[in-house]
């Protein structure tokens, strides 16, 4: 007996069209998988897209397609979405059971949006909105921010170790306000943007910066350093702001 | 090498509203004057107008002067209260063509329920709290419109931006919820061999039966009149579209009825659903602006 051809397909929970498929892909001999956060998409992923997040619609396609030329540069990526537009890697949803398979044998491997990009749906940009949430609006990038308040506490570990009479004067850089200000930046962008994240590839990134934000808000938001929390101060709040940086800087390399 | 920074765009949003009569400690404006002028922060190009009028009639006019003789460049959004006794009559008065005076880009007619999106209590990027502040309430936190930058008082670019967008994408992303919607309740049924929730259909086919609606009852020849919220009383005036916009709204209202007239099993079809589709398509493609801020 022929193997199948596995299908995996992401949708939003509310969207009914790829169940109401099912017979259709069964009858075309394929297996219709859902695709679960930590699959792995290869070598076929469809998108039903705009995904609905219960306020907005999402696009989240553009972003799909730079983590898959990076990440599963052999995967085709075949973006279903509601509009009659000819690419080798869409696929109208009111046409997909007459024009799939011709899609299916011709659509390019993701390799192809290194440099180009999907059919766009309509929705809300989510690789702008990534951008924005990196970068925002000029210089307020969440991973040079991080890298301020690092640098603003990192020299006080040095000199905890080496000059402890300076312990005093560490404290008072710490609870600086320009430390909380960052801090805020940081809160408040990342409370903003994360309801926008659920559909997007990155969901192990994004898991551990929300448990880091959580680890780190009560060292900023709940008392100010002191000495007997100063300790705490080197040994967690900066192994983990390092650690909060470096995962910005990883969500960075896909959305240049 | 130095890349030439993008100038934003001249917008200026007045806000008609009681300024100077209720505990408006947050700014208040200047002593003796009905009016001000508020910069948004780190903006050359995009301001604020405060204006309390004792005269609404005449006040009419002067929004229009100003618009023209100031004010020529911007993008104009004007939000008039309805305590002061704005009624749509006045939307559509400083929305008349004529030589005396330029209308404003969109006009939003506010206030009497708490549900507006420019206001604190519904938005944490809001402008204006029910006290006639520019400071208020919102999930317990208290959220301030204004910030001091250099001893200055300026309006903060994200809550200006908030509401601009807001008001400006609104009439598009309408439209294009609905296309989106249409099409994920309507053609998981047609695909189905199991009868589809007759609840389910009555509720999208009533959302497009009372677009149509709204489009038949407020489009003109050259503009658009649209309510925006729940409220009735809360309506908008856009010119931010061309006249060559409103044909498009119209040959979509009718491809909405065309559908609604069909049998319920013909609806369920591809053939009934695309024309539908395709009406949504050529409006929305023809709306320049991002469906969503």
């Amino acid at each position: 007996m022929p193997e199948k051809k596995v299908l995996r397909w992401l949708a939003d929970s509310e969207n009914q069209i790829p169940e109401a498929l099912r017979p259709w892909a069964a009858q075309q001999g394929f297996e219709w998988v859902a695709f679960q956060s930590g699959d792995t998409p290869a070598p076929v992923l469809l998108i039903f897209s705009p995904v609905w997040n219960g306020q907005q619609y999402l696009s989240i396609e553009g972003v799909w397609a730079k983590y898959l030329a990076k990440d599963y540069p052999d995967t085709q990526l075949i973006v279903v979405g509601n509009q009659d537009t000819q690419d080798t890697n869409f696929v109208d949803v009111l046409q997909i059971q007459e024009r799939f398979a011709a899609i299916l044998e011709a659509a390019p491997a993701a390799i192809r949006f290194a440099t180009a990009m999907p059919v766009f749906t309509g929705g809300m940009d989510m690789g702008e909105r990534m951008k924005r949430f990196l970068k925002g609006h000029g210089n307020e990038s969440m991973a040079a921010i991080c890298q301020e308040i690092y640098f603003n506490l990192s020299p006080g570990r040095d000199a905890l170790k080496n000059q402890p009479h300076l312990v005093q004067r560490i404290i008072e850089a710490i609870n600086d306000p320009s430390v909380k200000n960052n801090w805020g930046t940081l809160a408040s962008r990342w409370i903003n943007y994360q309801p926008f994240f659920g559909y997007l590839p990155f969901y192990t990134i994004f898991e551990e910066i929300r448990l880091l934000m959580e680890c780190l808000r009560p060292w900023f938001e709940d008392s100010d350093a002191s000495m007997e929390n100063i300790e705490g101060w080197f040994s967690v709040v900066l192994p983990d702001l390092k650690r909060l940086e470096s995962l910005l800087k990883k969500l960075e390399e896909y959305v240049q | 090498m130095q890349q030439k920074k993008k100038e934003a765009e001249k917008r200026l949003m007045i806000i008609v509203w009681k300024w100077r009569h209720i505990n408006n400690d947050t700014l208040p404006l200047p002593v003796g004057s009905d009016t001000d002028m508020v910069q948004v922060n780190g903006r050359e190009y995009q301001w604020l107008m405060r204006y309390d009028p004792e005269d609404i009639e005449q006040s009419i006019d002067q929004i229009r002067q100003i618009i023209k003789n100031d004010y020529p460049a911007y993008k104009v959004q004007l939000f008039l209260h309805l305590n002061h006794n704005y009624e749509p009559g006045h939307v559509e008065q400083i929305n008349a063509s004529g030589a005396n005076g330029k209308p404003p880009d969109n006009c939003i007619l506010f206030g009497n329920r708490d549900h507006l999106y420019i206001h604190h209590a519904n938005s944490p990027l809001g402008l204006l709290a029910s006290n006639g502040n520019m400071e208020g309430n919102f999930s317990g936190n208290i959220i301030s419109a204004v910030e001091k930058i250099n001893e200055k008082n300026v309006i903060k670019s994200t809550h200006f931006d908030n509401v601009w967008n807001h008001y400006h994408h609104r009439i598009k992303l309408e439209a294009y919820q609905l296309k989106e919607d249409f099409i994920r309740v309507l053609w998981p049924a047609s695909l189905s061999t199991s009868a589809p929730d007759p609840t389910v259909l009555a509720s999208i086919l009533h959302r497009l039966s009372t677009y149509a609606d709204k489009i038949q009852q407020n489009a003109s020849a050259d503009a658009l009149t649209f309510s925006l919220g729940k409220a009735e009383e809360e309506r908008s005036q856009t010119n931010f579209y061309g006249s060559d916009i409103v044909p498009l709204f119209i040959s979509l209202s009718s491809a909405i009825r065309d559908f609604i007239a069909k049998e319920p099993d013909i609806q369920l079809s591809k053939p009934a659903m695309e024309p539908l589709r395709e009406a949504f398509h050529n409006l929305l493609n023809a709306l320049p602006e991002n469906t969503y801020a």
